[in-house]
């Protein structure tokens, strides 16, 4: 089920009432509704792949006890195995056949003809999710950071909860648990949160997201029939796009979450104001960045090591990042260009700047210096999402080729309304930008109606034709 | 919680006045915002007339024919390049063009049914172009919410078939222009071709010179609604033909299920110059391929 379908808008109020009216008064009724919820709102993509998501949380569940054991010899054996049949699942459904055909190639170029037996099966929607809110949970049992859940459909819940299971954000175990084991009384301010996220996450995706993606999708399909100007929107348009598509379903996400009382973990926090690197990526997918700061980073040595172990770990880190989104050269690459513009600032020591603090904090605009700051970093990740939009490598070098080489060819750029849209949504989000929680709405109760309303008709007439999450994919 | 209910309620209720307003709005200054409701509800004159033929069919059902009366039914791909007038000339049946805008043949099932209890129909031409066989209908469904009159029962069972915002925003525009005395209901577009009656539109498009495309075979599948409506005109009384529409660079290989319907098939129709895109006919075509038709169809009725 998307959160822009029309059987959402079916589902959320039927379980909203159920769970506050029916069921209020008994938190275990209240967890094996959300996960009978969770269960239902996955199963109507797909009720085969529910039994994958079943199996995936029953071992999750149980490794969660044999980690804990006392005996800690036993117990990283417990997590290794852990880990094995984690990644073994995401090997299998997203990465076999990427390494199936690479190895043919591998092989051909020795002059060995291989007929590798390919998998010829979906990916399952919300895998790469799923299976590392598991692993967070085995990996902070481990550590002892958290302890093994008594009760199966608290851990489920904490797994499957709908608003997060297919695309994320990836919540921890010690932020999502306890809530989930705790009673929950509505609140009527976290309630009017959550809607008004909700509605700010739906124009995102499909009044900013959608429309440009109608524009653009043809571009990147035929890029060597357009000139220059129009590819080089196109790209700034990816750029809107997937930041429009993904921060509206978290925001949505998050909405949904606080309407059952829950508080998720912050994914986005307007990461196209950022002034580096370093700082967009702490803006942007910020909770499978710090999974892998705190999962892999880390235990690898992080920075303390000395400065060659620092740059060899934030490689790592960038190309496994890469890797995650998708099993192709593409997304590798692009993790590799993130990895290259992080360096000069790990090296400088620049890497930990701006660490709070937003852009113009007390201020309406941004100064030159900081303006020149985010234009370089939007047009650098720009480039960046060439790569990732891309099918393949090919296809990225392509349009790069077409983008920079037809420049002596000048002409106007096709698909101008993507300016207006991806203005519109920086120019809202500048508004916005100092807490992407707690939406800042008008005093006036007439403007701010006056701005749901159009909001509200915006999306209404661009619903129909919805389209899936870009991040549902990964 | 009843604060927060009775809140998010007022919102809705002003919100549903709000949209309404527009609407009405809308409707009352059409002439001075076309512009505008061609972006917002959207005025589909590009899909054809659909509001004149489902007016005409209406009529057309009502006076019984002296001898046989046939209904064509489909996609664009039927009212285009299907001109009942000539049918009529050749075939001495009084046939009618019931066809609509990406129409598949769950939404030819539906008006068959609507036909069907409107009039005796003895012949059905049902028109199948391999491709509307994969969409879900939704441009057909607006395109009937919007551009004709069908009864407000199947307009209501179309829109509830369909969850989609902007078909519940044309129907309710359609109904608000009713009570509204808007003075343009429906604005022709004349670029888009003219309705000779009979549900047939004659485009005004001109040919294509070459049609470079290497030709394709693209199978054509089994259906499961094609079972429906051959039920359905068993019951009626009605033969049931098949018509597979010529496309330009494309051949097809049927499916085996299709050896048990009376089907026809025009594969010698490949002149580009009677199409003005790749399975539209310019109206030149559309006689020509009609006079073709008739000559396959008396055959198939009547062996000769």
């Amino acid at each position: 089920m998307l959160f822009n379908s029309f059987e959402f808008f079916l589902f959320l109020p039927v379980v909203f009432a159920l769970y506050w009216f029916v069921l209020n008064r008994s938190l275990k009724w209240q967890n094996a509704l959300i996960l009978v919820a969770s269960y239902f709102f996955y199963g109507w993509w797909s009720w085969t792949f529910m039994g994958l998501l079943m199996l995936s949380t029953l071992l999750d569940y149980c490794y969660g006890f044999w980690v804990a054991a006392p005996d800690k010899k036993k117990a990283k054996r417990f997590l290794w195995l852990s880990i094995i049949n984690n990644l073994g699942i995401l090997g299998v459904f997203k990465y076999y056949n990427f390494f199936a055909l690479e190895f043919q190639h591998g092989l051909e170029l020795l002059g060995v003809q291989t007929h590798p037996y390919l998998l010829n099966v979906a990916l399952p929607i919300g895998i790469s999710f799923y299976t590392f809110h598991g692993m967070s949970y085995v990996f902070d049992i481990y550590r002892g950071q958290q302890k093994p859940v008594r009760q199966f459909v608290d851990y489920a819940v904490f797994v499957s909860f709908f608003p997060l299971l297919v695309a994320g954000p990836i919540e921890r175990a010690n932020h999502l648990l306890p809530q989930v084991q705790k009673p929950r009384f509505f609140q009527y301010t976290q309630a009017l949160e959550g809607c008004r996220l909700i509605l700010w996450g739906l124009f995102k995706k499909v009044v900013i997201a959608d429309s440009i993606a109608q524009i653009i999708d043809p571009i990147f399909a035929n890029y060597t029939d357009y000139n220059s100007p129009t590819l080089l929107l196109a790209a700034v348009g990816f750029s809107i796009q997937i930041y429009g598509d993904f921060s509206g379903y978290s925001d949505i996400a998050l909405g949904t979450a606080k309407l059952f009382g829950f508080e998720l973990l912050s994914n986005f926090r307007f990461p196209y104001f950022s002034r580096d690197i370093a700082e967009f990526w702490r803006r942007w997918h910020i909770s499978l960045s710090s999974w892998f700061k705190d999962y892999l980073y880390i235990p690898l040595g992080g920075s303390k090591n000395g400065k060659s172990k620092a740059v060899r770990n934030t490689f790592i880190i960038f190309l496994v990042s890469g890797f995650w989104h998708g099993a192709s050269w593409n997304f590798i690459v692009w993790g590799f260009i993130h990895a290259c513009g992080f360096l000069p600032l790990l090296l400088l020591n620049k890497n930990r700047k701006h660490l709070t603090d937003v852009v113009a904090q007390n201020r309406l605009l941004p100064s030159f210096r900081e303006l020149w700051q985010l234009s370089t970093t939007f047009a650098f990740v720009t480039l960046a999402w060439i790569f990732f939009r891309a099918d393949s490598l090919g296809q990225a070098f392509g349009y790069l080729q077409n983008m920079f080489g037809k420049m002596s060819q000048l002409g106007t750029p096709t698909g101008k309304r993507i300016l207006y849209l991806g203005s519109l949504l920086l120019l809202l989000d500048w508004y916005l930008r100092h807490n992407e929680r707690q939406l800042r709405v008008p005093a006036r109760r007439w403007l701010r109606t006056a701005i749901y309303f159009a909001f509200a008709l915006a999306i209404l007439l661009k619903l129909g034709s919805h389209q899936s999450f870009i991040y549902f994919q990964f | 919680m009843r604060k927060f209910l009775s809140k998010v309620f007022r919102q809705l209720l002003l919100f549903i006045i709000f949209l309404i307003g527009g609407l009405v709005f809308i409707a009352f200054t059409t002439n001075y915002t076309l512009k505008f409701e061609k972006k917002s509800i959207g005025h589909m004159t590009h899909w054809g007339s659909s509001f004149a033929r489902i007016d005409e069919f209406e009529q057309w059902a009502q006076h019984p024919p002296n001898g046989n009366r046939g209904l064509i039914i489909g996609s664009s791909t039927a009212y285009r390049n299907i001109n009942p007038h000539i049918l009529a000339k050749n075939t001495h049946i009084d046939w009618f063009n019931y066809g609509s805008s990406g129409q598949p043949p769950k939404i030819s099932y539906f008006l068959l049914q609507h036909a069907f209890q409107k009039t005796k129909l003895d012949f059905v031409l049902l028109d199948i172009y391999p491709e509307v066989l994969d969409l879900e209908g939704l441009e057909s469904a607006h395109d009937l919410v919007y551009n004709s009159r069908l009864d407000p029962l199947l307009k209501t069972q179309l829109v509830l078939r369909y969850p989609n915002t902007k078909l519940l925003l044309r129907y309710l525009y359609f109904y608000t222009k009713r009570v509204v005395p808007s003075k343009a209901h429906i604005i022709s577009d004349r670029s888009n071709g003219s309705y000779l009656k009979k549900g047939f539109v004659c485009s005004n498009q001109p040919g294509l010179q070459i049609f470079a495309q290497a030709t394709q075979t693209q199978r054509v599948p089994d259906f499961e609604t094609l079972h429906d409506i051959a039920r359905l005109c068993k019951v009626h009384g009605a033969r049931l033909m098949l018509n597979l529409n010529p496309e330009l660079g494309k051949t097809f290989r049927l499916d085996p299920i299709y050896r048990q319907f009376t089907l026809i098939s025009s594969p010698h129709f490949p002149q580009p110059q009677f199409y003005y895109d790749s399975h539209h006919m310019t109206c030149e075509g559309a006689n020509l391929y009609s006079e073709e038709l008739s000559k396959m169809l008396l055959y198939k009725i009547r062996g000769k």
